[in-house]
């Protein structure tokens, strides 16, 4: 595994040509869209941050593309490295704001595009958003690179300075206090 | 559990939640603990979690994107309102013409040879050529650039390494900076005093006689064949440091106003020139071209320059700054502070301050007596009772006076929305008490010493816009509170603040000695 779960098909040709080609740019765009927008909706409060947070990812993506060595990383931990600094960019920002925070959290999980018929996973998914914010900003990070990013321990552990046994030791025991989270959850 | 045995569980479910994400089949292996079919269970609802599907941002950022990629180069733009600091607000809006995409740092591939007269001697990686060659706008394209708003972040952006000034004319400081890719890496730091003089030239005519005042430090990946066009500049080899550089004046120069986009054309005579364009590619109102200086020499494969827009500095000077450049020193990590605590979401609703006081871990403070006009509207709890560094409740209070009605007409949606608590006619004053130090980042700490007003309640304003601001409180125990006022007039805020107090009931030693780290305490 080259440290995605995910890997594009022609990855490193797509890459290579993304910055002559604009057809290059968008299908690398495509691929990613899902996985640094989650990435980037984990670790953010509200709908709207993690739109802005995004479309900056991306366009440092897009400026810095041809500064992408590709033996030096995957694409994938070349790109979470860029959507890891925008978010903790907005984290820094924002700890001088924190009173924003509850607000935010609560008003805009409700107000994200719900459509018809997904009444319950929007549930779903705004229990699980809150049970992610009870996790510390580490845990966080590393279970938005694990299971939106879709990275390997090992790249986390790069990217995060951790060793790649630490990585999923404290994977393991966030994922532990989602689930007692959820249970408390659901037993009230 | 034993910590092999937590690793062992660790690995093999990091294995297991791969396999989920690559949607294969788990590998049977030995029984595990009940639990851990529960935790995979809470995995596989993450793996199944997107936020992303269907969401308009996915087309909608997809068109921005390639709208810019077409465009060739980004914006040269300030973004004045997201500039942290507000001097750097005072100072652009002092300067109100800002630096500038200048035509003679453009490098461009060369399509043909072109007299080289003798500079080729003295710099080996570009050209520097009278005009250009008649080149298509394609070719001509500027190239990504990345803006940034210190030098440090440079650094990592580029493959050379990166040098600032230990040297600087008086009042001269650092402005702004981008880094661009194509078709080489190049970093350009602009540095100048903070309320500057301005040329204004309208159509070639001055309409103002007063000049900007600032100063390029220029340093590109020198392994690049470009030319660069340098008009009518008078070249004279000099030294810096030693080495061979060139010293050229009467550059010609473009200064614009800031949030516009730099194109370069090619006129018909072959003379090129970087035409200023606003978003609407119109041109913009504030143009200024000015004769300026520059000193260019290389160091292993990087050329540098050191341009003075203004041509104010002569060549000693110049050649003081040039070599004064030193590689940039990496900061330290930072220091993260600790992670703050996330509080329950919703909450719920105490009866009195007693209640308050009796279930808190720690003693809260609140306004009393509650001057004119304010009253207490409701109690919330958050966090847990057995951590009190989790522990915070917010305390609603409403101003109410009709002389602060006015304060609400035109308010559009409050920043901070409270449904049916905001009102016409009424303010609100959300005060915030939180268990202890630890909860709020090291720095706020430092804002709430530094900017202390008297002894007895340490505080800092944080302006925000819509008639909001917030206040930070340290207590003479050290004690941390967050007010965030909506519609209050500030005067009124800090009327109230007067009134803080230690509520009826608290043990008042009880805060020193939770700052003091005794947790839990007795």
């Amino acid at each position: 595994m080259d440290g995605t779960v995910a890997v594009l098909t022609n990855e490193l040709a797509l890459v290579a040509r993304a910055t002559a080609e604009p057809a290059a740019f968008a299908a690398i765009y495509d691929h990613y869209f899902p996985r640094v927008y989650n990435y980037v909706r984990y670790r953010v409060q509200g709908a709207e941050t993690a739109d802005d947070v995004t479309a900056q990812v991306f366009e440092r993506a897009l400026v810095s593309i041809s500064s992408y060595r590709p033996e030096r990383a995957p694409f994938a931990a070349w790109l979470f490295a860029i959507a890891r600094n925008a978010v903790n960019d907005h984290l820094r920002v924002q700890r001088r704001r924190r009173w924003l925070s509850l607000e935010v959290l609560r008003d805009r999980a409700s107000a994200e595009p719900q459509p018809e018929g997904v009444a319950i996973h929007s549930e779903t998914r705004v229990e699980l958003l809150a049970a992610v914010a009870s996790l510390s900003d580490r845990e966080r990070d590393l279970i938005a690179l694990k299971f939106a990013a879709g990275l390997t321990n090992r790249r986390i552990a790069e990217l995060a300075g951790l060793s790649e046994s630490n990585v999923g030791v404290i994977l393991y025991r966030a994922i532990r206090k989602l689930r007692d989270y959820l249970t408390g959850n659901e037993g009230t | 559990m034993s910590h092999q045995d937590e690793l062992y569980l660790a690995n093999r479910f990091s294995a297991d939640v791969d396999r989920l994400l690559e949607q294969q089949d788990r590998i049977e292996e030995t029984p595990a603990p009940a639990e851990y079919e529960e935790l995979l269970g809470v995995a596989e609802r993450l793996a199944s979690l997107d936020f992303s599907a269907g969401h308009p941002l996915h087309e909608r950022l997809r068109r921005e994107l390639m709208a810019r990629y077409r465009e060739g180069h980004e914006r040269c733009h300030l973004r004045v309102g997201n500039w942290p600091h507000p001097r750097w607000r005072v100072a652009l809006a002092g300067l109100a013409v800002v630096l500038l995409c200048v035509g003679l740092l453009a490098v461009y591939p060369p399509a043909r040879a072109l007299a080289q007269e003798t500079w080729q001697t003295v710099l080996r990686t570009v050209q520097l050529v009278r005009a250009l060659p008649r080149l298509t706008g394609e070719a001509l394209a500027g190239g990504l650039a990345t803006s940034i708003e210190s030098p440090a972040e440079a650094a990592p952006l580029v493959d050379f390494p990166v040098r600032v000034p230990s040297y600087l004319p008086q009042d001269y400081e650092f402005k702004y900076g981008f880094v661009s890719h194509l078709p080489v890496q190049s970093v350009s730091f602009d540095y100048g005093i903070p309320y500057g003089r301005i040329v204004l030239l309208s159509s070639g005519r001055a309409i103002s006689g007063e000049t900007y005042r600032g100063l390029r430090v220029f340093q590109m990946r020198g392994n690049f064949p470009g030319m660069w066009p340098i008009g009518e500049a008078i070249a004279q080899e000099v030294t810096v440091g030693g080495r061979p550089a060139l010293w050229l004046t009467g550059l010609p120069v473009v200064q614009a106003q800031a949030s516009v986009t730099i194109r370069t054309t090619v006129k018909d005579n072959e003379e090129v020139e970087r035409v200023v364009l606003s978003r609407q590619e119109t041109p913009p109102e504030v143009l200024a071209r000015t004769p300026a200086t520059a000193l260019m020499w290389e160091e292993g494969d990087s050329l540098l320059g050191v341009f003075d827009l203004d041509g104010r500095f002569p060549l000693e000077e110049m050649t003081r700054i040039a070599e004064g450049l030193v590689p940039i020193s990496t900061p330290p990590p930072e220091k993260l502070p600790t992670p703050m605590p996330w509080p329950e979401i919703t909450g719920h609703e105490i009866a009195s301050v007693e209640e308050m006081v009796s279930s808190a871990e720690f003693s809260p403070y609140i306004f009393n007596p509650l001057p004119q006009g304010w009253r207490l509207e409701r109690i919330t709890a958050f966090g847990p009772s057995d951590k009190p560094l989790e522990q915070r409740y917010l305390l609603y209070y409403r101003y109410s006076e009709d002389a602060y009605i006015h304060l609400i007409e035109g308010l559009s949606v409050p920043l901070l929305s409270w449904p049916n608590y905001i009102e016409r006619g009424g303010g609100a004053l959300r005060h915030v008490v939180n268990g202890g130090l630890e909860v709020w980042s090291s720095d706020m700490h430092q804002w709430a010493w530094e900017d202390s007003i008297k002894e007895s309640a340490r505080r800092s304003e944080l302006p925000v816009p819509d008639e909001v601001h917030a206040m930070f409180v340290r207590t003479p125990d050290g004690f941390s509170l967050e007010l965030t006022a909506v519609d209050v007039p500030w005067d009124k805020t800090l009327t109230l603040i007067e009134h803080l107090t230690l509520a009826p009931g608290a043990d008042p030693a009880l805060n020193s000695r939770l700052m003091k780290g005794c947790y839990p305490c007795p």
